[in-house]
């Protein structure tokens, strides 16, 4: 489906224990991404069990989400670190064709 | 009588030294008998100094041809002087019983020789002293054993020392075969003696002259003998302080001594000034690129010293005795005081910077005003010296006066009219003061020079040209513009850093290399994505470290948890080298002193070994031998487990663990961390310029890597580019490390500087965004240091490319199988089973199934269970009656474990409820105090801070207010001048010497006479959120508060809530004692925001409607609990309304009987005298203020009722919780997910510098060197320290901490605590990995049950439900363990 006056790029969707997102920052920023937004607190139900939300005092250790956007040809790097990072740590990293209107803001 | 009084002055430390070594004194009675005995000395000197005041010639006395004269006898004072303070600080900051009394005999010594050497006696009596004093002084270097730094150093003292030796001995023997030996005391005809004798054609008076400048730059650290005192920074820093106020100033000594044949021999007088003048240059660059505080300190006596040789060789003798004294005074105190430099920073950074003075103007004053002054003040008090010594005041007090000047204009509060005047005036007094003092010495010790010319053959023009032209040099580099002038400047840093570095370790061999190309890669994105997520995965062995600005309490091997425990330490053990337990004797110590049975052992055993105890048992000899009691017995008997290093990186690999190679380039790697990171005066790194490009450059010209790189290295260097993803690319790819064992490799990169990385880890995971200063990130730490392994690598081996890849073997050697032997030979023994050939394998079976990590775990877990036991049957009683009437007062105090205490005594009355709670009072905010530049968060690192609070003061305070906080601002004022003078070059020599006359009384009076600080009067204020916190969410705060306090009804009318905070002076680690709910700060301005909110009429409407109502005659109050003294004190008390006046002022008395019953109670556990516990905040010298959270060992979650009166001995953190009020189970949630985790880090960071001080605590304080407000180094460099310092967790060699895991009590029904922990992986991790044990009852009568980490709930046996403690006294030994012992002495 097409926009007229947007311009394609991609969405990346990252959920990580909240203690992980400093490092999934990290590597979305070095690998070219403008910014990010971060949803802490998030719950769900998967492999490992459900995951509570929001704790009341503990920012670190219930789930995030971090969404950011990125040109399509970035993709490849940005994902290759986060997938690596998954290797070891719980989480899941969905990534998918979305439209902007300012493509420079997030080149 | 003068010469006894000479006896008296001279011996007496020396007496007192072979006394204590004699008797075999303790170190507490040897620190008094030398304390006492350097006192008697200074007051005998001071005798003596009134005796030659009188004398015409201003000599007295004679004690084998030994006497008094006025230079010595000031030089006398100042040397026992300094002996006592530094004596007297010891007594309270050196505790290892052992070695103690070996150190103070060596102080008594050491202040005895110099004595020798500063009084006018024969050659023996110079020699001996001289002799004598340098030897003291580098066993005091080593006078701890065991640790490599300090041997090293001790080394170099020694020989560097002994050229110095050599040389004043080859100019005694001159002075003998000359006749001439009356020049030692300053006989005018041996001068001419000397000059009618020569050797080898040379006149004597020259050879000895120079042999003295040798023996006197060897002594005073000159180029090129400055290395050793650098050397020095790996002694405590009382030696430091004895070392830099007296012993160092050898050289000036000895030509005073010998001013006359000195003067006589213009080759010596060029000589010792050419010296001289060179080393000011480098000790100034070298002082300015050193971010340590020793390190900066050390590089500046060396300059100081050097300019005390170049008043010398210009004939300004008694200027010099003027600089020996004063500079001695200021170093010494300066030295002392470093642990200060933590809190100093702290205080700076909160004040703003006031508007600084127009350039020109400052500049403008900065010239005029310290010409004029100096000008006036020379032609009213002229000084007596050469004209050449008249240069050099004139020159030098300038420079300080204007440095210090400019820094207080730059840096004063009042407006310019008034910041010049009082500029001016202080400038005036200061040089008034100089000039006058100056005076008064040269006319006082003018007797002493009577035979000695006045001027040198270096005369005024001289001095000045040199000054002119060196101050040219200095401005010229600092100021050459562009790309040339960068590396100019470069060039010129590397020629000092050179210098100052010296040789490096000898044993790195060069080979040649065969001509191989590398290839270089170029990563692509998506590679150098993979290389940054892979260190974040290697990352895992490194826990963040907070800087000490902000201690938090962490898990050392935190980022490993989610393996279990057994696996971590394994990891540990493995990659950090650090212990992870108690050593086997120390745990079966431990049995002897019954803090474990021999029940929990095999318990132990039972749980732990299940599989194994189901086996068959062994049959031998007709006698049957179960497996338990074959595990049993290895554990109780067995050999240690060897420790073997096992290679973490490429170039361990190629050359051996801890190898030379590896130590030189983690001193390197460090050098270049501290300055980049703690940026010094001159920084090795350009504006803006990234760690990894600064290494980059710094590589290819640092002196000590230089020696040790091949040229082939440094080309592949050049050929690197700077982002730290495609070093590491092209490192690894030199060293054969292949994709799959990268992660390996990165791991052991980090786990080699584990400090640094630790703290990059911080700045890059944790650190508020805001913080602005310059940082490192743990992907540039691993590049910098494999690009340093491979550059290294391609020089010791020809054959790099030839290496085996990095993939791990974990092979069994040699060595773990005759340890494995062992351990079956000895439990064959111990069980007196014959070594038949059929025994012996099932018992290898047996025991290779447990590996030493295990047998170490087994009796961790045994100690554990005793601990839970013990604890459990305390709390195994009916519930204590519930008080139905309403209390005067709750009291709502942090769940610190020395709250406990407190507590106790406060509910003694019956008339005081205690509630525990997190001390950050459940609202995440930045506080800003009153004063404060930009607010700090004050709330478990955890989570986010979320609202502001700012201190207000009320109308009628601002004023007040504004008092304090210009006093604090001068304050500020002043010490930016100070450090002015230090930062300019040549502006340190003058402050210096004047400053110490001030100081060094002072840090006397510090010594000797400290006293408890008053609290100033706080002004009148309010912390209350900011406005843009709609009343909404105030309430929802405070709802949250209540409930989760469990305070919803029942409200006393007077509700204090007591945050905690620790007042200690020169104490880096001070924010270690703070409050860890409130990321290493005070809790005071989060108590005083949440108690405004909880009066606050719109936030009790609101709270009302939501079911929760506060009476109207329930006020709430803040306070701040000091865990210091015990004493707490109650906060705002002035917006309290007229009607609780009469509570408020009951609970305060209320509140000082409890502090003083607990103060009385922690006395015992502290060593000294016990009258003074409170005050110990307050002493300078004091190495152990408190005790902290040593010792804690179980966080229990239930009502006060389950807990009290019960004596817990400040081991418990104690969380108010109500499950009955409590439903949801949000609360208990709330608990276990936040306070509880931060207990366990508590706990671990305890348990871990307790088992292994070195590796994963900071080591012994008095090594500390801190850098900035980040952390500290011991002694002259190296890693950043971890952990809590040795002082935390032990004293006098013994443990005082128990190193336990903690154990959570709760009073909640197990299957709520269940889902909690299914809902939460946090607490998941933490109870299946072992980390933390439970116990729960679900209400007070139950019996307890334990939780084993699979999920199964174990009721306590019947049997132990039968142990109560019988009296109260037992109780107190059950838990809190023996302490009696602990208190060493009471005087």
């Amino acid at each position: 489906m097409t926009y007229s006056g947007f311009t394609p790029m991609a969405r990346i969707e990252v959920v990580v224990d909240g203690e992980h997102v400093p490092t999934v920052r990290d590597l979305l920023l070095a690998a070219g991404a403008t910014g990010y937004t971060a949803l802490p607190g998030v719950s769900g139900f998967g492999h490992h069990g459900p995951h509570e939300g929001r704790l009341l005092f503990n920012d670190r250790n219930s789930l995030s989400m971090i969404i950011s956007v990125v040109a399509p040809d970035r993709v490849e790097a940005v994902v290759a670190g986060i997938r690596q990072l998954l290797d070891e740590y719980h989480g899941v990293v969905f990534v998918s064709e979305t439209h902007v209107s300012r493509p420079d803001y997030f080149q | 009588m003068q010469s006894g009084i000479i006896v008296v002055a001279v011996l007496a430390p020396l007496i007192a030294a072979a006394a204590t070594v004699g008797m075999r004194a303790t170190g507490l009675v040897a620190g008094r008998i030398v304390t006492s005995a350097c006192g008697i000395a200074t007051l005998a000197s001071l005798g003596l100094v009134g005796f030659v005041a009188v004398d015409d010639d201003g000599r007295t006395g004679d004690v084998l041809g030994i006497g008094v004269d006025r230079v010595s006898a000031l030089l006398l004072v100042a040397a026992a002087g300094t002996g006592a303070v530094v004596a007297g600080f010891s007594r309270r900051n050196v505790d290892d019983e052992a070695r103690t009394t070996r150190y103070f005999a060596l102080v008594g010594l050491v202040v005895s020789a110099s004595a020798l050497v500063v009084l006018p006696g024969g050659p023996i009596a110079l020699g001996l002293g001289w002799l004598a004093s340098g030897w003291a002084l580098a066993s005091l270097i080593g006078w701890q054993p065991g640790w490599a730094t300090a041997e090293r150093a001790q080394q170099r003292i020694r020989s560097t020392l002994a050229i110095g030796d050599a040389a004043l001995v080859a100019a005694l023997v001159v002075l003998w075969l000359a006749d001439a030996t009356g020049a030692t005391t300053g006989e005018a005809a041996a001068t001419d003696a000397l000059a009618n004798w020569s050797i080898l054609g040379i006149e004597s008076t020259h050879v000895v002259a120079l042999l003295l400048v040798v023996a006197g730059a060897s002594r005073s650290a000159l180029v090129p003998f400055h290395r050793w005192l650098l050397g020095t920074l790996a002694a405590p820093t009382p030696v430091s302080a004895l070392v830099h106020a007296g012993l160092v100033s050898g050289a000036g000594l000895l030509l005073i001594r010998f001013s006359a044949p000195f003067v006589a021999s213009d080759v010596a007088v060029v000589a010792a000034f050419a010296l001289g003048t060179i080393t000011i240059l480098v000790a100034a660059g070298a002082s300015a690129m050193r971010s340590d505080v020793k390190g900066s300190l050390a590089w500046s006596t060396v300059g100081q010293m050097a300019f005390m040789v170049v008043q010398c060789a210009v004939g300004a003798f008694s200027s010099a005795v003027f600089h020996i004294i004063g500079h001695g005074m200021y170093k010494a105190t300066l030295f002392l005081e470093s642990g200060d430099t933590v809190s100093a920073g702290i205080r700076t950074s909160r004040r703003p910077r006031p508007t600084p003075i127009g350039p020109i103007l400052r500049a403008a004053v900065t010239l005029i005003v310290p010409t004029a002054l100096l000008a006036a003040g020379m032609w009213w008090i002229t000084p007596e010296v050469s004209d050449a010594g008249t240069v050099l005041i004139a020159v030098f007090a300038w420079l300080s006066t204007a440095a210090a000047l400019h820094g207080w204009l730059g840096r004063s509060p009042f407006a310019p009219a008034f910041a010049i005047a009082s500029g001016a005036a202080a400038a005036a007094t200061g040089v008034i003061a100089y000039l006058a003092g100056l005076r008064l010495l040269e006319r006082f010790v003018s007797p002493s020079f009577v035979d000695t010319p006045v001027d040198t053959v270096i005369g005024p023009i001289v001095v000045g040209i040199t000054i002119g032209l060196l101050g040219a040099t200095v401005v010229a580099l600092a100021a050459w513009p562009g790309r040339a002038g960068v590396a100019v400047r470069a060039a010129a840093q590397n020629r000092i850093d050179a210098i100052a570095t010296g040789g490096v370790s000898a044993s790195i061999r060069k080979q040649p290399s065969n001509r191989v190309d590398v290839a270089t890669t170029t990563p692509d994105a998506a590679r150098s994505a993979q290389i940054r997520a892979d260190v974040a995965r290697a990352g895992r062995i490194i826990a963040p470290l907070w800087p000490l600005s902000s201690f938090v309490a962490v898990n050392p091997v935190g980022g490993l948890e989610a393996d279990g425990f057994d696996r971590a330490a394994n990891d540990a053990r493995r990659w950090l080298r650090g212990r992870t337990h108690l050593s086997l004797a120390q745990y079966r110590a431990d049995l002897r002193d019954g803090l474990i049975n021999e029940d929990n052992l095999i318990e132990a055993i039972h749980l732990r070994f299940m599989e194994l105890c189901s086996g068959d048992p062994l049959l031998a000899n007709g006698r049957v031998v179960h497996p338990e009691e074959i595990i049993l017995t290895d554990l109780l008997h067995g050999p240690e487990a060897p420790v073997e290093l096992v290679p973490r990186t490429a170039l361990e690999r190629l050359t051996r663990p801890a190898s030379d190679e590896v130590a030189l380039i983690d001193d390197v790697l460090s050098k270049w961390l501290t300055s980049y990171v703690s940026p010094p005066t001159w920084p090795f790194a350009l504006p803006g310029e990234s760690f990894t490009s600064m290494a980059l450059r710094r590589a290819r010209v640092d002196a000590s890597l230089a020696r040790v790189l091949h040229p082939r290295a440094r080309t592949w260097l050049r050929s690197l580019d700077d982002d730290p993803t495609r070093v590491i690319d092209a490192a690894f790819a030199l060293t054969q490390v292949g994709d799959e064992a990268r992660v390996a490799e990165m791991r052991g990169h980090l786990a080699s500087i584990a400090g640094w990385s630790g703290l990059a880890k911080w700045r890059t995971e944790w650190a508020q965004p805001d913080d602005t200063r310059q940082t490192v990130s743990p992907v540039e730490i691993v590049a910098v240091r494999a690009m340093l392994e491979s550059g290294v690598a391609m020089t010791v081996s020809a054959d790099f490319h030839n290496w085996r890849s990095g993939l791990d073997d974990d092979t069994t050697t040699l060595d773990e199988a005759r340890h494995l032997a062992e351990r079956v030979t000895s439990a064959m023994e111990h069980l007196g089973l014959p070594d038949v050939p059929a025994l012996r394998p099932e018992i290898t079976r047996l025991l290779e199934a447990i590996p030493d990590g295990e047998r170490a775990t087994a009796w961790l877990a045994a100690s554990e269970a005793n601990l839970d036991q013990r604890l459990l049957s305390l709390l195994d009683r009916p519930e204590a009656v519930r008080n139905v009437e309403r209390p005067e007062a709750q009291l709502v105090f942090c769940i610190d474990v020395r709250s406990e205490g407190l507590r106790r005594h406060l509910e003694a009355g019956g008339r005081h409820e205690t509630i525990g709670f997190a001390g950050f009072f459940g609202v995440p905010m930045r506080v800003r105090l009153a004063g404060w530049e930009r607010p700090e968060a004050r709330c478990p690192v955890l989570v986010a801070p979320g609202v502001d609070a700012t201190e207000t003061p009320d109308p009628d305070a601002v004023a007040d207010l504004a008092r304090q906080l210009r006093r604090s601002a001068t304050n500020g004022g002043v010490q930016v001048a100070h450090g002015e003078t230090k930062h300019v070059i040549g502006a340190s020599f003058v402050a210096a010497e004047t400053l110490g006359w001030l100081l060094g009384p002072l840090a006397a009076a510090r010594t000797f006479l400290s006293r408890p600080r008053r609290r100033s009067r706080r002004p009148a204020s309010t912390v209350l959120f900011d406005d843009g916190v709609l009343v909404e969410q105030r309430v929802f705060f405070a709802e949250s508060v209540l409930n989760t306090m469990g305070l919803t009804q029942g409200f006393a009318p007077l509700v204090a809530l007591c945050g905690h905070t620790s007042s200690t002076t020169n104490n880096a680690h001070a924010t270690a004692l703070e409050c860890g709910a409130c990321a290493g700060a005070s809790g005071e301005g989060n108590a005083r925001a949440v108690a405004s909110l909880l009066n606050s009429p719109d936030v009790r409407f609101g709270l009302k409607e939501r079911g929760i109502e506060i009476p109207d005659d329930t006020w709430f109050i803040a306070g701040l609990h000091d865990t210091v003294s015990d004493y707490v004190e109650l906060l705002d008390t002035v917006h309290a309304p007229s009607s609780h006046e009469q509570r408020i002022e009951d609970l305060r008395r209320r509140l000082a009987d409890a502090a003083g019953a607990q103060v009385a109670d922690r006395a015992l556990a502290l060593p000294g005298p016990t009258g003074t516990a409170h005050a110990r905040g307050a002493d300078w010298a004091q190495v152990r203020p408190e005790w902290g959270l040593a010792r804690n060992a179980a966080f229990i979650i239930g009502p006060r009722a389950m807990t009290q009166g019960l004596d817990l001995g400040g081991r418990a953190f104690l969380h108010s919780y109500d499950s009955e009020n409590d439903p949801s189970g949000k609360v208990l949630e709330t608990i276990m997910t936040a306070p509880l985790v931060v207990g366990h880090w508590i706990s671990s960071q305890y348990y871990f510098s307790t088992v292994d001080p070195e590796v994963f605590g900071a080591g012994d304080k008095l090594l500390h060197n801190p850098v900035g407000t980040l952390g500290v180094l011991s002694g002259d460099g190296g890693d950043i320290r971890v952990g809590l310092p040795l002082q935390s967790t032990h004293v006098a060699g013994r443990r005082h901490h128990q190193p336990v895991r903690l154990v959570a009590i709760i009073e909640a029904e197990p299957a709520r605590i269940e889902q909690i922990i299914d809902a939460n992986p946090i607490l998941q991790t933490l109870t299946s990995g072992s980390w933390i044990r439970i116990a729960a009852r679900s209400r007070a009568g139950e019996p307890w049950s334990t939780r084993t980490p699979h999920g199964t709930w174990i009721t306590t046996p019947e049997a132990l439900r039968e142990q109560r403690p019988a009296t109260k006294q037992t109780e107190r030994r059950d838990l809190a363990g023996v302490v009696g012992h602990l208190n060493m002495e009471n005087s």
